[in-house]
């Protein structure tokens, strides 16, 4: 189809000046089997770019010459042309697209049909996007793409996910896919309105990525936002409300009776006499602290959608806000925002499309802290017997836990807001030099500025001995991106070939500055009232990037598809020596179901897929190749200068070589299945290698090692029922990822923390000492030494003695997501399932709250369902004997606080009602939608934390749960 | 095509933007050491590291809790997540990022003086031969404390391993442990050579002659060799540069402006408007809540209380500051305490019947009875087993977790903001205790006790005429190593001072070092854990390095 457009496009030129009979043509379009009719369907005069689109009853009306022929299409439908000849009024069929092979797909640095496509890619459209209820739009990519992990580590509102495209396959590099919206490559992922998303592709093999070289090794996020239709005038509301519940999981805190029975576990270690604190009276105290701190939260989303199409003018209008309340109290997150899509024809030649949106979102922030919720004791209360909050920092007031602090007292008082702005805008032209030559233009602009403000009332404890502090912050982002592109495509006989060559600059310039100020009036909001300077700061980092790209798609007879891009890249955080690198691709596709010879009715769509080629990564420094001093210590009043850096004008590229093979196949008009195997290898891996201190240098960058990651992902989905007023569908998605570690510096491991590299290992191997369990006899914890001469295994008491090694993997086995929806007449009913299988988390959280004693006066998680304490010589236990003041180290860092993150969890559930549309019509509307729906309302986990989705390092440190939300929604078009 | 596509290629070229950026917050090295100036503020960088930041981490403070709290003159008030803790009571972990940093900020430091050192050329001006003294001064330091961290005292063998000395700037130079003899000898080679290059007077915020000769004179002793111990602290006494800080400004000596203050030889001078952030996580902090800053969770231990206050009138009582409960009139509540067999503080409140001092404890009241030992007044009750119990005769104190709040000082306060604290390295009070040790390891008890006399008459206590007036028991070194005990305590000594003389770490106090599995209550000076365990990230990063014991 896309094809055709273009060859409409293309020849439109020749009819340009032709003059005929005009006549008015109406009609209606319906679907072929169920014949209900189709909003929205493009219907162009073939040759022209003149067209409509059909109303919400399928209606569409138009002038035409008598002569003329008319293009009706629409995403998801095989298009036809209908010859006008003289009628005027025509009824319309349209049939469901086999393996909807005309779909329009978008791709780096253009579109193609889903036909020609030789290239992994994964679409969402708008309406597969918006399920869950959230601003953010990685959180909604969530279970839905095969081989695309995204994993929340924060429920907080305004909160961002971890992308992972076919794994990770950088050390130190950047390992989050790169987003492109509208055309524009940007810093990040960007702060965008969902609403305004029409479509997003994830590209992921080197075919479909390396046109972005050096930034496409991690996958690339194309998004295009919403544009207007051509003749059509439409205004929509989109209103939802939800309600969300914090959400704690397998996880809970002791309460006062078992916080007392938990020291009695302490036997003769605690003795009770020395701490006269210590009586049953405690039992008549239990304070709440998580059920203090909680709350419903509530989610308002509105947008208010205004298009409106013309011949040469189609503008579309979107204004949405947002607004969002944690589930732990205190913190509120809201995002307005506004976007102007203009598309404007000016002559035959020229369209200019300007862009622009605007987002403003506040945080406000007196949030309660999830750290103190869990560690509080039970029998300490924020409030004395005249509900007044008590200080216990003060001398003489009676506090049991560890920290002596109330967080409720400094919170009083104490709070912080920021302001973030993000303009994105495009300035971009296209202009048709002949029929087959095409000059365009992207330009795009961004802006993001930060300003955050912290208070700290001189009455809290934080502020007393400054009298107060006010902290102010800005910062400022700006981006520029220019992409000045030759098209060439063109259509004869059975060949077809699009060609395009670009020059593209992208530079990045940031900076902030901060000040504090002490000694301030209770409740001041400026700095002028401070007394005191008390700091001053500031910061400013830079990039540029500059690019030559070319690329070249041939098909034969809609059976052979070929395609070769090459980019070069030059990039200013690389040393002289090696500043620029070439990024190349080929692939080769073949639609089978083509081919005479094919005649398998029952298959109507099979298609092979081969690709191949290098993408790049580039270091996460902006300055790795330089030898540096740092100017930012100061001795005795004085600037003074630190080494801070060795230099390596060497380093260069990370190059990812990736090979994709793939089939996608479309069965009995119902079933579709893709299918992709992947090897992804890369070399020259940015590392920053560490060095021993001893040399003054913690470390350099240098390009060392490889990491290969292969797998394959299957998408598929099937439409098990379609009839005229029942339909059922199911879709399902897997990815499965095989990372291994293949080449190091000096072959020799690399310890990260708690994780280790090793050639062979997976990149997320954790490497701790590992857990043996409980000796039985005295209740002590047990660890494995291996000696490192015989191997031979023995165990230890001692945490010191015991030996790290290798014990399990952070990566998960396979991810990915399944889902189904049902539709009788107006009502639908749908369900999305994100799951994840295999990968372990470090709860570090339980170093701290299932610590065997070693933090008596902190509040300790209740043991989970099979776990059990040692009590008695002979016991077989889960934990060990607990001692105040702690047994042997045994909550030191250990497989034993590795547990299964695996997990199910349904993302989304919503129910909806369409209101017929003869009724509502009467009211004016066109479109009328009602639903409720629910975000995580069923997980089901072995993880003992509150969420089993920690972010994609596996370490799991007190985070703010994923909440569950149930959500009332109403879209309504006029 | 193609033609279009060159043409292109050649038009962008010309377009083409510069693509080099450089950071704003540092300096290409070469650039620096090609500029006037560099090695200036290179040496600056060197001292900026030891000195450490506003939020306690870098060297000196680190240091000070590795050598501060495995000693017996404090006493931790709850069990932490802090790896201090495992410092602390000894049951020491090889994953503590604040011994790391120990290690990593120091040989940052050295190298920085490497490479000074390397650059400059002696003999071209007095200037800057001073600097390449300072940088042979720092280099030094650094040596001596980290042998003193990582490897067992000097006069248990100097064959026992200490650390790399890495003595260039190459990276390529990654040399591994050295001996504690070969540390030594290189400390004081660079000393001697500080000492002679170095002429310029400068503050005592920098390293001056001076400065090398009070360090010399410490580590000689630390070596056994007492006469150049004596030497070279006469050097500094001598030089008329410093004089001791009268009794009555005792207990301010850390609040004063440290370049005003005429006792200190060296420091690592800490200003608030750089090195400070708001008081917390300093070193202060841990040992007092001042102003609402700092969680005060390190007390004084009550093993240094009992020392102390054999004399009530020693001025350096005033760098204790005891947290007293008050009525709503200010007024005290009188109270007594001891400690019982499970080295836990009993406070009781007493009351005053018919002019004599009683309390009640499980429901009996006792009589608080006084006694005349050795020209002192003591007190004690006679217990229901009919056993003579001393107490403290006091007021009732704030508690944390039943352990008495007794706030240290030392490291806080520095011109009146709470926690800011200019590390002494030397100061000339620990002249006087170097040449007592000195002598009395030489059996000269005259002028031992004449450089002891000179430190307890500027804390106001009675001195000792001669080893008759010695407490039953106790031995001239006894009496030495109290005193410097008594003078230095919190200043980073303790730990080094006991085991250097062999002597038992005794831990026989409250606090929470006796809680958990197998508490140390005392450290025997042949004890592994006398010394700290190499950081593991370190030998990860250089398995060569062989671990401690």
């Amino acid at each position: 189809m896309m094809r055709k457009y273009l060859f409409t496009w293309i020849s439109m030129c020749c009819f340009l000046f032709s003059v005929a009979q005009q006549k008015q043509v109406s009609g209606k379009v319906t679907d072929a089997e169920t014949g209900v009719p189709i909003p929205g369907v493009s219907v162009l005069v073939k040759g022209t770019n003149k067209g409509a689109a059909t109303d919400f009853d399928g209606l569409f009306q138009l002038n035409v010459e008598e002569d003329a022929t008319l293009v009706f299409s629409y995403i998801g439908y095989q298009s036809k042309e209908i010859a006008v000849a003289g009628q005027s009024e025509l009824h319309v069929n349209l049939a469901v697209s086999a393996a909807e092979l005309d779909e329009v797909v978008i791709v780096a640095y253009g579109t193609q049909t889903r036909e020609e496509v030789t290239a992994s890619v994964s679409t969402i459209n708008a309406e597969e996007l918006s399920d869950v209820t959230t601003t953010d739009v990685s959180t909604m990519m969530q279970g839905k793409v095969a081989g695309v992990q995204v994993v929340q580590s924060s429920g907080q509102p305004g909160s961002v996910p971890d992308i992972r495209i076919r794994g990770i396959s950088s050390i130190d590099g950047r390992v989050a896919p790169l987003w492109v919206v509208d055309g524009v490559i940007m810093h990040g992922t960007p702060n965008l309105n969902p609403n305004e998303i029409e479509s997003l592709s994830v590209l992921k093999d080197a075919s479909a990525t390396s046109l972005y070289g050096s930034r496409g090794a991690n996958g690339v996020v194309v998004v295009t936002t919403k544009s207007a239709k051509k003749g059509r005038s439409e205004l929509t509301l989109t209103s939802k409300t939800g309600f969300s519940t914090f959400n704690s999981g397998n996880f809970e805190v002791m309460n006062s009776s078992q916080m007392f029975d938990y020291y009695k576990n302490f036997g003769d270690s605690f003795n009770a006499s020395d701490n006269p604190w210590f009586t049953p009276e405690l039992l008549t105290r239990d304070y709440d602290w998580l059920d203090n701190g909680t709350q419903t939260g509530v989610v308002q989303d509105h947008n208010l959608i205004f298009t409106a199409g013309e011949e040469n003018s189609r503008t579309y209008i979107s204004v949405g806000f947002y607004d969002e309340t944690g589930t732990i109290k205190g913190y509120e997150y809201d995002k307005l925002s506004l976007r102007i899509n203009h598309d404007h024809n000016i002559g035959e030649r020229l369209t200019i499309k300007p862009k622009i949106a605007l987002n403003y979102s506040t945080r406000e922030s007196r949030q309660h802290s999830m750290y103190a919720m869990l560690t509080y004791m039970p029998w300490d209360n924020p409030y004395n017997a005249s509900g007044e909050i008590v200080n216990p920092q003060e001398n003489g007031v009676p506090w049991i836990g560890r920290d002596k602090s109330n967080y409720l007292f400094d919170l009083q008082w104490n709070n912080s807001n920021s302001q973030e702005l993000n303009l994105y805008s495009n300035f971009d032209i296209e202009f048709k030099i002949t029929d087959h030559l095409k000059f365009i233009s992207t330009n795009g602009y961004t802006l993001y500025r930060a300003d955050s403000k912290s208070y700290t009332d001189p009455a809290s404890n934080g502020g007393r001995a400054e009298d107060g502090l006010l902290g102010q912050s800005t910062s400022r982002r700006i981006t520029r991106f220019t992409n000045q592109m030759i098209k060439y495509m063109n259509h004869w006989d059975k060949h077809s070939l699009t060609a395009l060559a670009a020059y593209e600059y992208n530079d990045y310039v940031y900076d902030d500055f901060s000040a504090t100020g002490s000694g301030i009036v209770p409740g001041t909001d400026i700095l002028n009232n401070a007394a005191r300077p008390k700091s001053v700061g500031g910061f400013k980092n830079e990039y540029a990037l500059q690019s030559f790209l070319f690329n070249a798609n041939y098909g034969y007879d809609d059976r052979y598809m070929t395609q070769f891009s090459i980019r070069r890249d030059g990039a200013s955080n690389f040393g002289e020596n090696n500043q620029y690198g070439t990024f190349y691709s080929a692939s080769l596709g073949w639609n089978i179901h083509n081919e005479s010879f094919f005649n398998i009715a029952a298959i109507d769509e099979l298609k092979l897929r081969v690709s191949y080629g290098a993408v790049g990564n580039r270091p996460s420094s902006l300055y790795p190749q330089y030898d540096l001093y740092n100017l930012s210590n100061t001795y005795n009043g004085i600037p003074v200068t630190t080494p801070s850096q060795l230099g390596n004008a060497d380093v260069g590229w990370e190059k990812s070589y990736q090979t994709n093979i793939g089939f996608d196949l479309f069965l009995l008009d119902r079933i579709g299945l893709t299918f992709d195997y992947y090897i992804k290898d890369t070399s020259d891996l940015l590392y920053f290698i560490a060095i021993p201190d001893v040399t003054g240098y913690s470390g350099y960058w240098e390009n060392i090692g490889g990491v290969k990651n292969n797998g394959f992902e299957v998408f598929a989905n099937a439409d098990i029922i379609r009839n005229q007023d029942f339909q059922w569908s199911v879709n399902f998605n897997i990815g499965i990822n095989k990372n291994e570690i293949t080449e190091l510096y000096e072959s020799e491991p690399i310890i990260k923390g708690n994780k280790r590299l090793n050639i062979g290992k997976d990149i997320n191997t954790w490497f701790m000492r590992k857990w043996v369990g409980v000796d039985s006899q005295n209740g002590d914890p047990l660890w494995e030494v291996v000696d490192q001469q015989t191997g031979q295994v023995s165990t230890t008491n001692n945490w010191n003695n015991a030996t790290q090694q290798e014990v399990g993997t952070a990566s998960p086995d396979y991810y990915g997501g399944f889902g189904t929806s049902f539709n009788y007449k107006g009502i639908s009913l749908s369900a999305n399932f994100a799951y994840s299988k295999g990968n372990q988390v470090y709860n570090y959280s339980r170093e701290l709250y299932d610590a065997d004693g070693a933090y008596p006066t902190y509040n300790q998680q209740v043991l989970a369902d099979g776990w059990n304490r040692w009590q008695a010589p002979g016991d077989i236990a889960t934990h060990p004997r607990a001692v105040y003041g702690g047994n042997n180290l045994s909550n030191k860092t250990s497989s034993r606080y590795l547990e299964d993150g695996s997990f199910l969890r349904m993302r989304n559930v919503r129910l909806g009602y369409t209101l017929d549309s003869q009724w509502i019509s009467n009211l004016g509307l066109t479109n009328l939608n009602l639903y409720i729906s629910g975000d995580n309302l069923w997980t089901i986990t072995d993880f003992s934390g509150m969420d089993p989705e920690v972010g994609v390092g596996g370490t799991y440190n007190a985070l703010y749960p994923v909440a569950k939300r149930l959500t009332v929604g109403v879209s309504a078009s006029f | 095509m193609k033609k279009i596509f060159y043409s292109i290629v050649i038009a962008a070229s010309l377009i083409s933007c510069d693509l080099d950026r450089f950071p704003y917050d540092s300096v290409a090295s070469d650039e620096l050491f090609e500029s006037d100036g560099g090695l200036l503020s290179a040496t600056g960088g060197s001292y900026a590291l030891l000195k450490g930041d506003g939020n306690g981490y870098g060297f000196a403070p680190q240091l000070h809790r590795i050598s501060e709290y495995p000693g017996d003159n404090v006493s931790l008030s709850g069990t932490t997540t802090d790896p201090l803790f495992y410092t602390y009571n000894y049951h020491n972990i090889t994953t503590g990022y604040r011994t790391n940093d120990v290690w990593s900020s120091g040989y940052k430091a050295i190298v920085g003086c490497n490479k000074v050192i390397e650059l400059a050329t002696e003999g071209e001006s007095a200037e800057s031969d001073q600097l390449i003294g300072e940088n042979y001064y720092l280099r030094a330091y650094t040596y001596f404390q980290l042998v003193n961290v990582f490897g067992r005292p000097y006069i248990q063998g100097t064959s026992n391993l200490g650390v790399p000395l890495k003595l260039t700037s190459d990276i390529n130079d990654i040399p591994d442990r050295n001996t504690v003899g070969e540390v030594y000898d290189q400390v004081v080679a660079d000393l001697l050579k500080a000492e002679s290059l170095m002429s310029i007077s400068k503050t005592n915020a920098y390293a001056t002659k001076e400065a090398a000769q009070a360090l010399l004179s410490r580590v000689y002793l630390y070596m056994g060799l007492n006469d150049k111990a004596i030497a070279y602290a006469d050097k500094v006494i001598n030089s008329g540069r410093f004089s001791l800080v009268p009794k009555d400004e005792l207990s301010n000596y850390f609040k004063k402006v440290p370049e005003e203050n005429p006792e200190t030889i060296f420091c690592l001078r800490s200003t608030e408007e750089s090195d400070y952030t708001n008081g917390w996580y300093t070193v202060g902090s841990l040992y007092a809540n001042i102003e609402g800053s700092g969680w005060g969770e390190m007390y004084a231990s009550s093993s240094y209380l009992d020392l102390i206050n054999q004399h009530p009138a020693d001025a350096r009582k005033g760098f204790i500051d005891p947290q007293y409960e008050t009525d709503d009139n200010g007024n005290k509540y009188p109270a007594v305490y001891w400690i019982n067999e499970n080295y836990t503080y009993q406070f009781r409140r007493t009351f005053e019947s018919e002019g004599q001092t009683f309390f009640t404890h499980e429901d009996v009241d006792y009589q608080v009875h006084q006694e005349a030992v050795a020209g002192q007044t003591r007190y004690y009750f006679t217990n229901s087993a009919n056993e003579k119990v001393y107490v403290n005769k006091t007021f009732d104190m704030f508690k944390r977790n039943g352990y008495p709040k007794f706030y240290i000082l030392k490291a806080s306060g520095q011109e009146g903001v709470p926690h800011l604290w200019s590390p002494v390295i030397s100061r000339l009070a620990e002249m006087y205790l170097i040449k007592a040790e000195a002598y009395a390891k030489l059996n000269n008890a005259t002028a031992a006790l004449e450089n002891v006399n000179i430190i307890r008459q500027r804390a106001g206590i009675p001195v000792y005429e001669s080893t008759a007036d010695f407490p039953e028991g106790k031995d001239l070194l006894e009496i030495v190593l109290e005193e410097r005990r008594l003078e230095l305590a919190f200043e980073g000594h303790r730990k080094f001072d006991v085991f250097r003389n062999n002597l038992t770490m005794d831990r026989r106090y409250p606090g929470t070092h006796l809680t958990g599995s197998d508490p140390y209550f005392e450290i025997l000076p042949t004890d592994d854990r006398v010394i700290e365990y190499i950081p593991e990230s370190q030998i990860n990063a250089q398995p060569s390095l062989i671990q401690n014991d």
